[in-house]
């Protein structure tokens, strides 16, 4: 019987951060527009409203550089990626809000339906892990309604620049750095940055993960119609 | 079966097109143009309340009006030459279509869709960063020296889809009409009234399916009339309650009467917020509510729910004549021990109470509630995507010289006689809804 949940606003927005710097020196971000706010206000609904869309990530890590390649169902909540480290095929992830499954076995491609056997599962904690870290902020980018453009328009997010991502144009944004009105002291570098279309679709997404330097970037692409398994051999 | 769609109050008399040129006393800059036609004399909707007179009309032809328009004016009316072909679209990003700030102000015949918070909002609560409500994570409790409730408003023959938010959204404002409109795929609720002490609202021959809820009713009290609505097919039908967020704490004294809640069971609509489904009537924090000969009929889980808002127990509310048919449960106190529903008046049949014996007396003596895992165990369908909730039926014109300026708004709004509304059944309305 309550209304949406107050505090899912903004703090929607408020991903994990690091330290890291990651912004270009040359930005010289520029407070929103209405039409900007509102646009970044609906970049996490528009993934629901997609639904399953690819992903491909890069995610430096002490032990090489990760990369996924997959897809998340935003409308659903389930997630399964190719993980290759250094460019070496090393097993398959998948992944819900609560639940991690992970497969080292090296496996051409991305298999579906998954693999019967040789899933190692567990609740999924962001802190544990970089790549843990990582797959729950791209879980975090969905949500079935907006956001509130007029307290993204009264926080420091920011208009950084113009940008094209393959062919499609963009805005790049900085989300805002807490859930209070704007301060002129943020630090823009702990932010995590969005690509956004002019629609609204977010196309990248980049963020500083625990422990620094890492950092996280997505690139989201449209996906044909899949339907990805919504539990995982051999879990609980 | 009342004509729906009429225009109230309008003059008879036809409204000169043309300017009339006003000597030295008025300021050459003030709008003086009683009737404003779009897209003849401005292409916008926006341009049109700048140049249209206070008490003017603004009439819009058909077309999409990719636009957010705020209505600072006071007495103005908005009104669509045809209901189904005027849209103002949000595209999935603007915020809200019409915003109402002003004292007087009618919104009619037209369809506002796709925006991502509401579809039309009246609301006292405004400042410099345009309109607000509640729902903002700064938002503190209403000051009513600092934003007195917006007076005298009518939203009728609106069709309001797939807005994120809600449909037709009442907020800090008195004395209003909200009559014959249609809201389908709300993100949140159809309808909401909210935040109002001696509201004077009427609600009436309103249709809202396929929404998260179908009419909502947060610390709206004294005066808050429901009266002859469909609302069918949500997850849930209808909710009274006290809401912490809000001013004017606790809710109280509504009336409904005649109104059609059944079959809440969509799994065509956008999620509630708290995955509630299957619910006809929610109390929540309510007090002194009537709810008198509406069909509840269809809802999986249960007709009427009774609960608590926190501390805040739900007290005096009474049951009468209702029509109960073939819900999960039919009437079922939930309340919290801590907060435990009193008095609650039970008069006609039920077939089906929680806890056993519950309001076998009236009034009810305290009683503790049955926790929410007694009522019937159901699977809750995933939420649809608000933009994507099927599109509703072309609706009803509103009818009447739709060229008119009509007269403005009364001090207080004119109830209907209540004894006017027996129970509906399933036909109330049905030629104008989707789901059958």
């Amino acid at each position: 019987m309550r209304l949406r949940a107050l505090g899912a606003g903004v703090a929607a927005l408020l991903l994990l951060a690091g330290c890291t710097p990651t912004a270009p020196a040359e930005e010289s971000p520029q407070a929103l527009t209405s039409e900007q706010s509102e646009r970044l206000a609906v970049t996490r609904f528009r993934n629901f409203d997609a639904g399953v869309r690819t992903v491909d990530a890069e995610l430096p890590s002490a032990s090489g550089d990760i990369r996924l390649e997959g897809f998340f169902d935003f409308a659903t909540g389930v997630g399964y990626a190719a993980v290759t480290v250094d460019d070496v095929a090393s097993g398959l992830v998948w992944w819900t809000h609560e639940t991690i499954a992970i497969r080292s076995a090296a496996v051409e491609g991305l298999p579906l339906p998954l693999p019967e056997d040789g899933w190692e599962s567990g609740a999924l904690d962001p802190s544990s892990t970089t790549l843990a870290n990582s797959v729950a902020l791209i879980a975090s980018l969905g949500s079935d309604r907006p956001e509130n453009p007029q307290l993204l328009a009264q926080s420091d997010a920011a208009w950084l620049r113009s940008d094209t991502v393959g062919e499609v144009e963009v805005d790049v944004f900085a989300g805002p750095s807490a859930d209070s009105v704007a301060t002129a002291s943020s630090d823009l570098s702990t932010r995590a940055v969005y690509w956004v279309d002019a629609t609204g679709i977010l196309v990248r997404f980049e963020s500083p993960l625990t422990p620094p330097p890492a950092q996280l970037t997505v690139d989201f692409g449209t996906a044909d119609a899949i339907e990805l398994p919504t539990t995982v051999p051999g879990a609980p | 079966m009342r004509a729906r769609g009429t225009i109230r109050g309008h003059v008879a008399i036809a409204v000169a097109t043309v300017v009339i040129a006003l000597t030295g006393c008025t300021p050459a800059t003030a709008p003086s143009q009683t009737l404003v036609e779009v897209p003849a004399d401005v292409p916008t909707i926006s341009e049109a309340v700048e140049l249209v007179a206070e008490g003017g009309l603004i009439l819009v032809s058909p077309g999409d009006y990719k636009e957010s328009v705020t209505i600072d004016k006071p007495g103005v009316t908005l009104r669509g030459t045809d209901r189904n072909a005027v849209v103002i679209d949000g595209e999935g990003l603007r915020a809200n279509g019409v915003q109402v700030i002003a004292d007087g102000v009618r919104v009619q015949n037209l369809t506002v869709r796709n925006h991502t918070f509401n579809g039309v909002l009246v609301t006292g609560l405004h400042d410099a960063n345009g309109a607000q409500a509640h729902n903002l994570d700064g938002y503190e409790k209403l000051d009513p020296e600092e934003f007195p409730p917006l007076q005298r408003f009518e939203v009728a023959s609106v069709t309001a889809s797939n807005n994120g938010l809600y449909g037709i959204y009442a907020f800090n404002s008195q004395h209003g009409v909200i009559r014959d409109n249609y809201t389908s795929g709300s993100a949140d609720s159809g309808f909401y009234v909210g935040q109002c002490a001696q509201c004077d609202i009427l609600v009436e021959g309103n249709i809202a399916e396929n929404n998260a809820i179908g009419y909502e009713n947060a610390n709206a009290s004294d005066s808050v009339v429901i009266v002859g609505n469909r609302f069918t097919d949500n997850r849930v039908g209808l909710t009274l309650l006290s809401w912490y967020q809000e001013a004017y704490l606790p809710q109280k004294a509504a009336t409904v009467v005649g109104n059609l809640i059944a079959d809440n069971n969509s799994d065509a609509s956008p999620a509630q917020a708290n995955g509630a489904f299957g619910i006809g009537v929610g109390l929540s924090g309510a007090n002194a509510n009537e709810l008198a000969r509406n069909f509840i009929g269809g809802n999986l889980s249960t007709g009427v729910q009774i609960t608590n808002t926190e501390d805040l127990e739900s007290v005096g509310n009474r049951l009468v004549d209702n029509l109960f048919d073939d819900n999960g449960v039919d009437l079922a106190d939930l309340s919290a021990a801590r907060a435990a529903s009193e008095d609650t008046c039970l008069e006609g049949d039920v077939s089906s109470v929680l806890p056993k014996g519950f309001a076998a007396t009236c009034p009810a003596p305290t009683a503790g509630g049955v926790d929410a895992s007694a009522l019937p165990a159901l699977v809750v369908p995933p939420g649809v995507s608000f933009l994507k909730v099927v599109a509703g039926l072309d609706q009803p014109q509103l009818e009447g010289d739709l060229d008119a300026v009509p007269e403005a708004l009364p001090a207080a709004v004119t109830m209907p006689s209540l004894d006017s509304f027996a129970v509906p059944d399933r036909t109330l309305f049905a030629e104008w809804v989707t789901a059958q």
